[in-house]
């Protein structure tokens, strides 16, 4: 019985060690990626730049129309749930606020970092395990060249940037399927719901969809070059892929959940 | 970079298995060094110590008097920008075409234009009859050309040390002495050195290189400047040895 405590004790304490190891190396590699940003923008080297945007337009630009169709997915559909649920009369007064609610500051940054996990940092991390297996990571140390400036920090920053552009893409597309749904089924203008829509938000809101963007963006390019850098052989690459996104989809969803809590406590 | 590499009871394990122990190796600057053994001995993995790819988990390993363990990353990024590297699999960058691949060390390290750029590499390629292929994607190249490029890449900075491991291993004749030739090409000039893993009777031969057999964790020295340097001899020493 004691023996058994023991080694749970044991087991216990080992994956907490290792835990705050994995911890401790991302904001190591965050901290790099950060510094190695400042760097690059001092020297203003050209084969960056060349990697941060094709790092944006792979997961910004070819990310654009399943945003999009999500989007609108997402916007029709809380603008039916809230028809259906509300008062049919004075419904533009609460449609603003809901759809502000709900695709601004909840759905937009969260849905566009669930596609953007699953998308390019699933990819993001075998392409840097691949390269870690076939030595191309070695190979680039060996030319003298930090492989922190050269894989991480341009993903770190185009995921960052990607994050926010698709991000205000989704809530746009997202505000315009619902007010078109809302617009057809109630019978109001258009502009009507649109002048509600903005009245609804707030500089708040738009900081708040914006930050968030941005943790996940960063926080999702961290991890998942972290668990590619870590990769040590071929057997290695697939499981990088799954602990990037299994880690990824937990920190953003703890992120997501503490930003509403703090709004609900401190800004409503 | 440096006029003395010292290798001092250095030893190399991988978890519980012992790759490498006590090896002594001193390395002059301007010595063209090629290191031989039994496959699974641990020549690649002495190569990658030699270079700092790898640490020693037991030993010190010297670059002149300066232990590498103390040097900082940033210090080892900027003395290997003076240092060359082929590895056994190309490891060239997958998603570059060959130019790009080239092209790297110096759009990185050196501020230097586009059009200076372009002419140094593509002399380089022409060096390698890659010239027609600068475009493709590595994946696109066959082995032996593939092979040439990481060869190339690794001279492209022109390096004080050039460390290969392996470059002619498979290769045939043609692509072996064209290899063989850019390598004589750039040991002929002042103070650079030369660090080979290969069995290749023909390379030691021509590059006229001091043999140093790695087995069972002893290095066996075969200089050719004290000893008859023909492919028999150095065949027979080979077969002494391993």
């Amino acid at each position: 019985m004691r023996s058994r405590l023991f080694t749970t004790i044991n087991t216990a304490g080992q994956s907490a060690t290792q835990v705050y190891g994995r911890i401790r190396a991302m904001v190591e590699l965050f901290y790099d990626a950060v510094v190695a940003f400042f760097e690059v923008a001092r020297k203003g080297t050209d084969s960056f730049q060349r990697q941060i945007v094709s790092q944006i337009l792979f997961t910004g630009v070819e990310a654009f129309w399943m945003i999009g169709a999500v989007a609108f997915v997402c916007g029709v559909t809380v603008v039916i749930q809230a028809l259906a649920n509300m008062p049919k009369f004075g419904v533009s007064e609460y449609f603003g606020k809901i759809l502000v609610a709900v695709i601004v500051r909840e759905l937009g940054p969260f849905f566009t970092s669930i596609i953007i996990i699953g998308r390019s940092g699933s990819a993001l991390a075998v392409y840097i395990a691949n390269m870690k297996t076939t030595r191309e990571v070695a190979a680039l140390e060996m030319m003298g060249i930090n492989p922190v400036q050269f894989l991480v920090m341009p993903a770190f920053v185009g995921m960052i940037v990607s994050m926010v552009g698709l991000s205000v893409y989704f809530d746009l597309i997202g505000i315009l399927g619902g007010i078109t749904i809302a617009s057809l089924t109630v019978n109001q203008p258009f502009d009507i719901f649109f002048g509600k829509v903005i009245e609804a938000l707030t500089p708040i809101d738009i900081f708040l969809s914006i930050g968030k963007n941005i943790l996940f963006g960063g926080f999702i390019a961290i991890i998942s070059s972290y668990y590619g850098l870590c990769a040590s052989n071929i057997r290695e690459v697939p499981r990088a892929a799954r602990k990037a996104v299994v880690s990824s989809l937990m920190i953003t969803m703890s992120i997501n959940v503490c930003a509403t809590i703090l709004y609900y406590f401190y800004v409503q | 970079m440096f006029n003395k590499l010292t290798l001092s009871h250095v030893g190399y394990a991988l978890g519980a298995t012992q790759i490498l122990s006590d090896i002594n190796i001193t390395i002059e600057q301007g010595q063209r060094v090629v290191i031989a053994g039994k496959s699974g001995c641990g020549k690649s993995t002495l190569l990658e110590l030699c270079a700092g790819i790898r640490q020693p988990t037991s030993g010190v390993l010297f670059y002149d008097s300066t232990s590498l363990a103390d040097i900082s990353y940033k210090q080892l990024l900027a003395l290997r920008s003076r240092v060359g590297f082929a590895f056994q699999q190309h490891a060239l960058i997958h998603n570059y075409p060959l130019f790009d691949n080239l092209a790297l060390p110096l759009r990185y390290h050196l501020h230097i234009s586009d059009h200076e750029i372009d002419q140094r590499v593509c002399e380089m390629l022409s060096r390698f009859n890659l010239l027609d292929q600068k475009y493709k994607l590595p994946e696109a190249l066959a082995v032996g050309q593939a092979r040439c490029a990481s060869v190339a890449r690794a001279l492209i900075m022109d390096p004080s040390v050039l460390f290969l491991d392996e470059p002619t291993s498979s290769l045939d004749p043609i692509t072996t002495a064209l290899i063989v030739g850019n390598l004589q090409a750039f040991s002929k000039q002042e103070n650079k050195t030369l660090i080979i893993v290969s069995h290749n009777t023909f390379l030691m031969k021509e590059l006229n290189c001091i043999i140093k057999i790695l087995s069972n964790g002893t290095v066996h020295d075969f200089d050719p400047l004290t000893t008859q340097r023909d492919s028999q001899s150095i065949d027979s020493f080979l077969l002494d040895h391993l």
